[in-house]
C-alpha cells in the first residue's frame, strides 16, 4: 500500500469517526439516548458497505 | 472458507485490556498487506474507550453499539479500499490473495454484525445478557485487532 492510498483511508476512517462522534453529542445535548431510527441507520450503512465490498470481492475473483 | 480463529483464552485476557488507549510502533508508513483492517481497528478501539481523537467515549448501551456498527462499517471500507488498491496495481495473483484476504475480513466482519445484532435484539427481553453480548463483540474486535497486529 502506497502512502497516498494510506493517508486517503485515514482521512476516510476519520470522517467515519467524526460522524459518531456528531451523532453521540447530539443526542447528548438533546438529553437523550441513541435512537432506533440512528441505529438503524447505522445498520444500513454497514449493509451498503458490505454490498460495496462483496462486489469488489466476486469482481476480482471473477475477473 | 479459509476462516482463522484466535486461540482459546486468548480473548480472556484481552478482554481486560478491551477499550484501553494503545500506542503502535513501525514504520512511518506500513506496508503490511491487512494495515487497513489494522488501522480500521485501532479506530474501532479509540471509538469504544479513548479520547485521544477528540472523541466522545461511548458509554450508554445504545452508544456502545453505534460505536460498533460504526466500526464494523469502517473494516468494510478499510478492506474495499485495500483491494481496490491492490487490483490498481494490476497483477491477477496478488489481486486473488487480496481478494481471499477481503474476503477473510468480510466474514469476521460479518460475525462481529450478528453479535451486535443479537446483543440490539436482546436489549428488550434480557439487558444483562445483551450488554454481557455486546461486550464480548466489542473485545471479539479488539482481539482481532490483536491478532492483526501480530500478521503484519
Amino acid at each position: 500500500m502506497n502512502a497516498e492510498v494510506a493517508v486517503g483511508l485515514l482521512i476516510q476512517l476519520l470522517g467515519q469517526a467524526n460522524n459518531l462522534g456528531a451523532l453521540i453529542n447530539k443526542a447528548r445535548i438533546e438529553k437523550r439516548d441513541i435512537t432506533d431510527a440512528e441505529l438503524d441507520g447505522l445498520a444500513g450503512g454497514d449493509d451498503a458497505a458490505r454490498a460495496r465490498l462483496q462486489a469488489e470481492i466476486d469482481k476480482v475473483r471473477g475477473s | 472458507m479459509n476462516r482463522t480463529y484466535l486461540a482459546p483464552g486468548r480473548l480472556d485476557s484481552l478482554r481486560t485490556s478491551a477499550g484501553s488507549c494503545r500506542r503502535q510502533g513501525g514504520p512511518a508508513i506500513p506496508t503490511g498487506p491487512l494495515f487497513v483492517m489494522i488501522l480500521a481497528l485501532t479506530l474501532s478501539s479509540g471509538l469504544t474507550g479513548c479520547q485521544s481523537l477528540g472523541l466522545p467515549t461511548p458509554q450508554t448501551f445504545e452508544e456502545k453499539l453505534a460505536a460498533g456498527y460504526t466500526s464494523v462499517t469502517a473494516v468494510r471500507g478499510g478492506a474495499l479500499t485495500y483491494l481496490q488498491s491492490v487490483e490498481a496495481k494490476g497483477d491477477p495473483a496478488k489481486s486473488k490473495a487480496a481478494a481471499d484476504d477481503a474476503a477473510n475480513i468480510q466474514a469476521q466482519a460479518d460475525d462481529a454484525r450478528k453479535g451486535l445484532d443479537v446483543a440490539r435484539g436482546l436489549k428488550a427481553v434480557d439487558f444483562k445478557s445483551a450488554d454481557a453480548r455486546l461486550t464480548s463483540t466489542l473485545a471479539v474486535l479488539t482481539a482481532l485487532q490483536t491478532y492483526l497486529e501480530a500478521r503484519r
